[in-house]
């Protein structure tokens, strides 16, 4: 009896379980045209509003994002706007954080990420009529398109691009380099225009000083920097559909086996993120401990505040090394590859041998949270940092190469350099989908585990071409599986 | 006679205060003339039915959909978050059973008041109920305020987590999205993807390999030193104890940071080591592919962190033991080793059984020590989203924290939880602190 009991209990709960269950149909947000999306930013900008503003840390750390916050309060203080630093990490997760009311109003981010938070509906459309694209090339502002209820809506207002450069070390160039190290008689010293020179440069500079110095220093690990050397193989990341993974195309091996040997002369110490973290240190000390490395233009300020204070520490006056280290520190474009992939040859014929390297880039914007109590005044503030005379405050103060092709031209240098890669098709735009989170972490494993072959491993294992094909193809299955779990979850 | 026998018969339920009281709390009691007491429980079942009216029941029902209407943020439309509807479901049915149970206690005291009344004792009224309780029942008074919150801050959030394994929650399915129940679908992830049945088997094992080895490195380390330090002939003793002070006050995530950094390719050890010669120059502690380097590193480093605490508390146990029976032993002829064995040894490990039991748990889900000596997030061959020197909780961390697949990683730490849950029972059961119990009273 009492079983029964039990059993007509425990009936009745489940029937009320899947009862409640059923209780709704699920339904979605409805659709919405143009006009309805953008009603948000019409009319006056919210008086007393406070806006909190996520940059990056350099831009923190040098004072420019308070002087723009404090300008951009200046300019708008008859709504009594209050702008101010959002004090959180750069890489503060809005999907996590915006539903529970935290987050900044306003963020910078690149394209991976915002577009990440743009697929989720995190932040919102941007009324592009309202901004200054004009100068913006159409491939960059491509980066920031979403369709969107069957409208193709913009959701980030481009500031910068990012991609890779190779900054040199010109006081630490060979006395001779122009005998010895410029085989083509271009001015340009053979060891930053092509791999093969500066492959063989950076064994000569490691061998004569027993491996205390480096030619080239740069983390081995780095996956936004060194997957460029699949990418100019013909990899890519997705074709027309994300079933298409691309990183292991044909060509590809050829690629890593050049990562590979580079690896090899770089040695153990740079297969570590710390790597990174050493850089300017080693680039710019007394030593000379390194000659060059390749990475973001961005970092070019740093690098000059810590060559002018080596400088200074030296004897030289403030000005001096100012000029010195401006002088000095060179920015080009990243070396020409072997079109064989090996870089440990000595090219015979520089044009006929070598070709320009793609290299992975991105473009940083500005979005809005859709989170925010102020939209009419966070757009005010992305319309404001990004006005032409504002971004170029930015780029002087950052180093940051601007989106814009006139303020690029106008600034010259890397910025140019930067600007005509684009342009010629030579920077690989990372893809703006949530499933690009997927690949930076089979990447880095990638890059460790072939870095590692030829540096600490007692039995190499990619020797080959089939193996290195190989190890691409477990790339591409560890993205794949990781996408896979990442739908079922 | 027959009047005792028919009074014997009679349910506690027949009296009408008593069916009142059932039928709402509080008002049995008012009509024995316990008014104060009668009112605030008449209000407690008042809030209670508001609270179902306003958002119990609401809360109740969301706990079964996880929503109906998903949010648009861009248009600023709130939607339903599944997350916090599950979490107020929880709340809210933690809260019905503490109602009942306030229920059930109203019941039983009104029982216990019309039983006094027919015995023709006197009403207590509220003042001196509130004394009894402070007096004859402060033992329930005093446990039953960390039971609520042991049911808040403990509880809860371990149902919370429990259920999230039974749901969609991670990967892309995160608010403003919906998310699902789906059953088993998470475990059936874990058990049957060859990715990561294959990763979950490996990192099993070496986590029951490490947490045995390292339970007995530390346990046996700290007593050792202990029993050294105890030792007659150790001149300057107090000198001696300030050294595994220092492993034991700075805290454990530096020293472990300073591990690395000493261990790296690019440390003093590994440097020294290539230019003494040695090591060969491809010689490396912490690499990519370092298996058993860095998981010997790895117990090295957990004696160095843990071995001080367990010495500290040994050296107390060992201030505890009798002389005399060290004496007799002596007398009898046994040696150091012998007194070790058949004396110390029983009599510590009689103390420390659920110390052992303890550390192994806290072995078992060890986070930091690989967290820290393998900084970088690589992925080794053969190995799903981990490395070969993870633990079980460092996978969980990339699961969770790196990747965002909560569901699954609510459902390892289930498995985890059984796990450990299964073991700490066997091992306390089995123990002589728990079958010896009066061997050292």
């Amino acid at each position: 009896m009492k079983k029964s009991k039990l059993f007509c209990v425990g009936l009745a709960l489940t029937f009320a379980a899947l009862t409640l269950a059923a209780c709704g149909e699920r339904t979605g947000g409805g659709t919405f045209t143009y006009e309805e999306l953008m009603a948000k930013f019409e009319g006056d900008i919210e008086q007393n509003a406070v806006i909190r503003v996520l940059d990056n840390q350099m831009a923190i750390e040098t004072g420019h994002l308070q002087e723009v916050l404090d300008a951009f309060n200046e300019a708008y203080k008859a709504y009594n706007v209050n702008a101010v630093d959002a004090n959180m990490d750069q890489y503060v997760d809005l999907e996590q954080n915006g539903p529970d009311g935290y987050g900044p109003d306003v963020l910078y981010q690149a394209n991976d990420m915002l577009m990440r938070y743009a697929e989720g509906g995190h932040i919102l459309p941007l009324p592009t009529e309202q901004l200054d694209t004009a100068e913006i090339p159409e491939t960059v502002m491509d980066v920031y398109k979403l369709e969107t209820y069957g409208l193709d809506l913009y959701y980030g207002m481009p500031v910068a691009q990012q991609s890779t450069v190779l900054t040199y070390r010109k006081d630490l160039l060979p006395a001779n380099w122009e005998a010895e190290w410029d085989d083509n008689q271009n001015g340009v010293p053979d060891m930053v225009e092509t791999m093969n020179g500066l492959y063989a440069y950076s064994k000569q500079v490691k061998e004569a000083s027993g491996g205390s110095k480096y030619g080239l220093y740069m983390s081995l690990v780095d996956q936004y920097f060194n997957s460029g050397y699949l990418l100019s193989f013909g990899a890519y990341v997705f074709g027309d559909t994300h079933d298409d993974i691309g990183l292991a195309a044909d060509g590809a091996e050829v690629g890593l086996n050049l990562f590979r040997d580079l690896a090899g002369v770089l040695g153990s110490t740079c297969i570590s993120q710390n790597a990174t973290t050493q850089i300017a240190t080693y680039l710019t000390n007394a030593a000379g401990t390194a000659f060059c490395t390749i990475g973001t233009p961005d970092w070019l300020t740093t690098f000059r505040e810590n060559l002018t204070e080596t400088y200074v520490r030296g004897g030289m006056t403030e000005e001096e090394a100012e000029a010195a280290a401006e002088e000095n520190l060179v920015v080009v474009a990243p070396p020409r590859l072997p079109k064989d992939g090996d870089i440990t040859k000595e090219l015979s014929d520089m044009e006929e041998e070598t070709f320009a390297p793609t290299t992975m880039g991105g473009v940083n914007a500005f979005g809005i949270s859709s989170y925010t109590k102020y939209p009419k005044a966070s757009l005010a503030f992305v319309k404001f940092v990004s006005e032409y005379e504002n971004l170029k405050w930015r780029s002087e103060a950052l180093g940051a190469v601007p989106a814009r092709t006139d303020l690029a031209e106008e600034l010259g240098g890397v910025s140019e350099i930067l600007s005509e890669r684009v342009s010629a098709g030579l920077v690989y735009m990372m893809p703006s989908s949530r499933d690009t989170q997927y690949i930076w972490d089979p990447l880095s494993s990638l890059f460790n585990d072939v870095a590692t072959d030829n540096t600490t491993r007692e039995t190499p294992v990619y020797t080959t071409a089939e193996s290195l094909k190989g190890a691409l193809d477990k790339l591409v299955s560890d993205i794949r599986s990781a996408m896979a779990v990442g739908d079922i979850s | 006679m027959e009047a005792v026998q028919n009074a014997s018969k009679k349910s506690a339920f027949s009296d009408y205060r008593v069916r009142l009281s059932c039928i709402f709390m509080g008002l049995g009691q008012l009509f024995c003339r316990q008014f104060i007491k009668g009112a605030l429980l008449m209000l407690l079942e008042i809030g209670f039915i508001l609270f179902l009216v306003f958002a119990g029941v609401e809360n109740i029902i969301g706990l079964f959909t996880l929503g109906t209407t998903e949010g648009v943020p861009i248009m600023g439309i709130e939607g339903d978050n599944s997350v916090s509807m599950l979490a107020w479901g929880i709340t809210t049915v933690v809260l019905v059973l503490l109602f009942a149970l306030a229920y059930y206690a109203n019941i039983k005291d009104v029982v216990y008041t019309v039983g006094e009344i027919e015995k023709g004792n006197r009403v207590k009224n509220f003042f001196e109920s509130c004394q009894t309780l402070l007096n004859k029942k402060f033992y329930f008074l005093t446990l039953t305020l960390p039971l609520v919150f042991v049911c808040i801050f403990n509880v809860m959030p371990i149902v919370f987590t429990a259920l999230v394994a039974f749901t969609d929650y991670g990967g892309e399915i995160v608010p403003p999205k919906l998310v699902s129940w789906t059953g088993f679908q998470s475990f059936r992830v874990i058990f049957t993807m060859s990715e990561y049945i294959g990763t979950m088997g490996k990192i099993l094992a070496w986590n029951v390999l490490w947490a045995v080895g390292s339970t007995f490195l530390v346990y046996f380390g700290g007593l050792g030193l202990a029993l050294l330090y105890n030792a007659k002939c150790l001149k300057w003793k107090r000198f001696w104890r300030v050294f595994p002070m220092f492993a034991y006050a700075i805290p454990s995530f530096i020293t472990l940071t300073g591990f690395y950094f000493m261990f790296c390719d690019s440390g003093p050890i590994v440097g020294l080591l290539k230019d003494w010669g040695w090591v060969k120059e491809n010689f490396t502690i912490i690499s990519y592919d370092s298996k058993w380097s860095l998981r010997l590193l790895g117990f090295f480093c957990c004696a160095w962190v843990g071995v001080p605490s367990v010495m500290f508390l040994a050296t107390g146990i060992l201030s505890n033991a009798s002389k005399d029976m060290y004496e007799a032993a002596r007398l009898d002829g046994a040696n150091a080793f012998q007194q070790f064995r058949y004396l110390t040894l029983p009599f510590v490990l009689f103390a420390t059984t659920p110390v052992i039991i303890s550390t192994f748990i806290n072995q078992f889900n060890n986070f930091s020590i690989f967290y820290f000596l393998r900084p970088e997030t690589v992925y080794a061959p053969g190995y799903f989203n981990a490395n070969s020197s993870d633990l079980l909780i460092n996978w969980m961390y990339n699961l969770t924290v790196e990747n965002r697949l909560y569901s699954l990683g609510s459902a390892l730490s289930l498995i985890l939880f059984a796990f450990m849950a299964l073991f700490s029972l066997v091992a306390y059961v089995t123990s002589p602190a728990y079958k010896k119990e009066d061997t050292y009273r």
